[in-house]
């Protein structure tokens, strides 16, 4: 039941945000101002970091403020995504991830999006992005320049290039450091944990 | 999945070929026992982060050699590339990085600076750009010509043609350095300096300290600094 209910909730916001894409760029500006539908289903926090201004995702200035997503011991599959709008082929792979975020239960399956879009353009260039996306997913900005700190304590493996996927639940890890190919790819790593 | 599993089987053969190119004394056993803990490695679903750095060099290894051309049309190696005063380099700082990634962007006139600073004392940046330009068409060999020519490149701006060279280096983004001293050994590897987004905020210049370290006969510390960058656009199989 629910199941039912979230899937519910989630087929409403998902039209909701169907509906909202094909509005004109008028009624976009003007959300601010009529936030009437959108104080209901904006959520008052991404994980556990609060939203503290105007943008629907936290901005972090030190990963440690991050850490604790990727660190989890409840019984959710975690889903994170490391990308930017600069990149193409993160770009490329977010449908796959909008995807993965319909076809799934919130309450199994969290997915986050942590944006490494540059400082300068986390207020702007990044919410422009993400406001034309036919569906929300939870964004995360790092904004934390102290790079050769925390890409090993996100993973010794990782380079630093992006687009990465970590999945986890509890224990068990998966580091993907390639782009999909396809939804199928990323449904597999996370059904590989259900 | 397929892609991690693809790169995992690729591993011990780029593993061999950099064990062929600079260590011609290792036995076949060797390479053999290397390639199939590997492929177990890549059947397990959680990697651990032993298998992580097979492929590519480390500090401390030898450079792997390449031919490449450059965007003048002539071909260099580590055989026929001089510093700013026309001699034999006491090292080259190997930079692979592009035309179309905002980072490598980001770096081109530090890139510049740090030749027009390191060339005169021995150390001439070698860059090399890696992208497929069937996938990255910005990054094909005319588009590099253009590109150099517009910012005035002073350093060698060479196509890795065929993606032969940056999987030998173990490199996986742009843009990402390798130092290699006279020795033809890896000294330092990774970024330049310590803030990618702006320039005016950046408090260590990683390269040039290690190159200052390699010239009081000091080995660089640090030696590895990761950073984020575009990852290499590899052919598509």
């Amino acid at each position: 039941m629910r199941h039912l209910l979230s899937g519910l909730l989630g087929l409403t916001l998902f039209c909701t945000a169907a509906c909202q894409s094909t509005e004109t760029d008028q009624q976009q500006e003007g959300e601010a101002s009529t936030p009437v539908t959108t104080v209901d289903t904006t959520p008052k926090q991404i994980m556990h970091l609060a939203l503290t201004d105007t943008l629907p995702y936290p901005i972090v200035e030190d990963f440690d403020d991050l850490a604790p997503i990727f660190s989890r011991t409840d019984d959710k599959i975690y889903v994170i995504n490391f990308w930017a709008t600069w990149c193409a082929p993160c770009v490329e792979e977010l449908p796959y991830f909008e995807r993965l975020a319909e076809e799934t239960n919130p309450e199994e399956v969290e997915i986050v999006m942590v944006s490494l879009d540059f400082r300068r353009d986390v207020r702007t260039k990044l919410w422009k992005f993400i406001k034309n996306r036919p569906f929300d997913l939870p964004v995360i900005a790092l904004t934390d320049s102290k790079t050769n700190v925390w890409i090993d304590k996100v993973d010794p493996e990782w380079g630093g290039a992006i687009p990465i996927t970590i999945v986890y639940h509890q224990d068990k890890r998966l580091f993907i450091a390639e782009q999909f190919a396809n939804y199928e790819e990323l449904a597999t790593a996370v059904r590989s944990f259900q | 999945m397929k892609i991690v599993s693809l790169l995992r089987s690729l591993a011990p053969m780029m593993a061999l070929v950099a064990l062929f190119s600079c260590q011609n004394a290792t036995t076949e056993n060797t390479d053999a026992t290397a390639t199939e803990s590997t492929e177990a490695v890549s059947k397990t679903v959680s990697h651990t982060t032993e298998d992580a750095d097979m492929t590519g060099v480390k500090v401390g290894d030898t450079a792997p050699a390449f031919n490449l051309k450059n965007i003048d049309g002539d071909m260099y190696s580590f055989d026929n590339i001089k510093d700013a005063n026309g001699n034999t380099p006491k090292g080259y700082v190997v930079t692979f990085t592009c035309n179309t990634c905002p980072y490598a962007v980001m770096y081109e006139d530090r890139l510049i600076d740090l030749h027009n600073t390191l060339s005169p004392m021995g150390y001439p940046v070698v860059a090399i750009q890696p992208n497929d330009p069937e996938i990255k068409e910005g990054d094909n060999f005319a588009n590099m010509q253009q590109r150099a020519e517009e910012k005035g490149f002073p350093f060698l701006y060479l196509m890795d043609e065929g993606q032969t060279v940056y999987p030998q280096y173990g490199a996986s983004r742009t843009p990402e350095i390798y130092l290699v001293d006279a020795d033809l050994v890896v000294r330092y590897h990774g970024a330049i300096d310590d803030n990618a987004q702006d320039a005016e905020a950046v408090t260590i210049n990683y390269v040039e300290k290690a190159v200052e370290a390699i010239n009081n006969g000091q080995e660089p510390n640090p030696a590895d600094v990761k950073a984020v960058g575009c990852s290499i656009k590899a052919k598509k199989i």
